[in-house]
């Protein structure tokens, strides 16, 4: 029913790094998660049209894409002259059932999204890193189970190190106001300065440092072997810890 | 900074094995400087650990494996004055099994290392918080094998009366792979030979169509031997 659609939380499904060297960088996450790579597609990337590659991974069910810009200017290389040239945490990409209700709460928060468009059959909206520290994407799936990297039938391998992610962090000022104001704008219940989603994925928002810039900085992983946790791997300045 | 060559660590997992002519430098040298010193030596292969064993005349047994990515195995055996395991990788778990072995070191700051590498242009590729402990691995492109670097490393009992007193690595400049170690691990370097506290690495060309990495291991054994792996 409609309503429920429209009061239904919004999920975190994915994570989105951005380096100026894609393959570093996944072989980084494949050696860490003991992944085996994902087979690169034929022909070129559905993204390359956008001026970026991208290349995706799975945990559990949650996906990892790496996207690298293909040409100059890109917002991607704004991005990285943002973090004085370094790769980084790009975005959390989540998924909304009601589009038109996620509209609502955001202009209802006094938010607009930097991007609303259709993309490629998909409803795609996404806010600014100015309002909540990283960019967080929103897509309404057609159909809600599968969605942008078709995770359900693509072509991952399971890794032996971590059987979901289970939340991240994003630096950002005023953290336990962003995280009131993304609470009430995916539908998440606060705790703290934290967000818990559907499935207690959880955002925590803490306050940026010297080392610790604005913007998408760990993703938690739940370990399989419960001896790990608190082992962390650093890639593309992102923290894949161990919980 | 005492250095302590009981708790030398060598990995191996060694494809081909076979003995060659020696150039041994004789008898361990004690480490000149505060700088990393050679602890640890792998190169992935799964037939390897008995082959190696077999050689030295030791029997290899099983190790922890946390330091590991997942699917690695270990194996290990220890060597008078120099602790040694044979590391055995499953090649569609490591997406670098191809860069040919490792070449394990102990630093006090592995952080100092992982900064004198970028400072030198070369990427880390491992950047590993395991066990409470830091764990660097650089980029192995351009040094051929993967250079790791922790700061402690238990030692393992000895089994076999057989020094080892240096290591080859091919790479494809090996005047270039000496000139970045010697920088990033602060050591001296000459003729391709980077000294890593009284320990040589030489660096020797690599024709593009052979394996990179670490092709052979100096013993001190009675023979004096260069043992190719």
């Amino acid at each position: 029913m409609q309503e429920d659609q429209a009061t239904r939380p919004c999920r975190v499904r994915h994570y989105v790094l951005a380096t100026p060297d894609q393959d570093f960088v996944c072989q980084q996450l494949y050696d860490f998660l003991g992944l085996k790579p994902t087979p690169k597609r034929d022909g070129p990337s559905p993204t390359e049209a956008f001026g970026f590659s991208t290349a995706m991974m799975r945990v559990g069910t949650t996906l990892i894409e790496v996207v690298q810009p293909l040409r100059k200017p890109h917002l991607l290389h704004n991005f990285f002259d943002s973090r004085g040239g370094q790769d980084g945490g790009f975005m959390v990409v989540m998924q909304t059932y009601d589009a038109d209700a996620l509209r609502a709460r955001a202009g209802a928060a006094g938010l607009k999204f930097a991007m609303d468009m259709d993309f490629r059959g998909q409803r795609l909206m996404q806010f600014d890193h100015k309002d909540f520290g990283t960019r967080f994407e929103f897509y309404k799936y057609t159909p809600e189970e599968n969605w942008w990297g078709d995770p359900l039938n693509g072509p991952y391998s399971d890794s032996p190190l971590a059987e979901e992610i289970v939340g991240a962090e994003v630096a950002v000022e005023r953290p336990a106001e962003m995280a009131a104001t993304a609470a009430a704008v995916f539908i998440a219940r606060q705790e703290g300065q934290a967000i818990i989603c559907v499935d207690d994925r959880r955002i925590d928002f803490v306050a940026p440092t010297e080392t610790r810039l604005r913007g998408l900085n760990a993703i938690y992983l739940k370990a399989r072997d419960r001896s790990r946790v608190g082992d962390m791997a650093r890639i593309a300045n992102v923290d894949f810890k161990l919980v | 900074m005492t250095h302590d060559h009981s708790r030398r660590t060598l990995i191996l997992g060694v494809g081909a094995l076979a003995v060659a002519t020696s150039t041994g430098s004789g008898a361990l040298a004690k480490p000149s400087a505060a700088g990393p010193w050679v602890a640890r030596i792998g190169v992935a292969s799964p037939e390897a650990v008995a082959q190696v064993g077999a050689q030295l005349g030791a029997r290899p047994r099983p190790v922890p494996t946390r330091h590991l990515s997942p699917g690695h195995r270990a194996a290990s055996f220890g060597l008078a004055g120099v602790d040694v395991e044979f590391e055995d990788s499953d090649p569609a778990s490591h997406a670098l099994a191809g860069q040919g072995g490792r070449v394990g070191l102990v630093a006090q700051d592995p952080d100092r290392i992982a900064a004198r590498a970028r400072q030198a242009g070369l990427r880390v590729f491992r950047d590993w918080m395991v066990a409470g402990q830091r764990v660097i691995e650089l980029d192995p492109g351009p040094l051929g094998a993967r250079f790791e670097i922790v700061g402690i490393l238990a030692p393992e009992a000895v089994c076999a009366p057989t020094r080892v007193t240096g290591v080859v690595v091919a790479c494809a400049d090996p005047q270039r792979a000496a000139a970045l170690a010697g920088a990033i691990f602060e050591a001296p370097v000459q003729d391709a030979v980077a000294n890593l506290a009284g320990f040589p690495v030489r660096f020797v060309q690599s024709a593009p169509a052979d394996r990179k990495g670490v092709v052979a291991l100096n013993l001190a054994d009675a023979r004096r031997r260069e043992v190719r792996v």
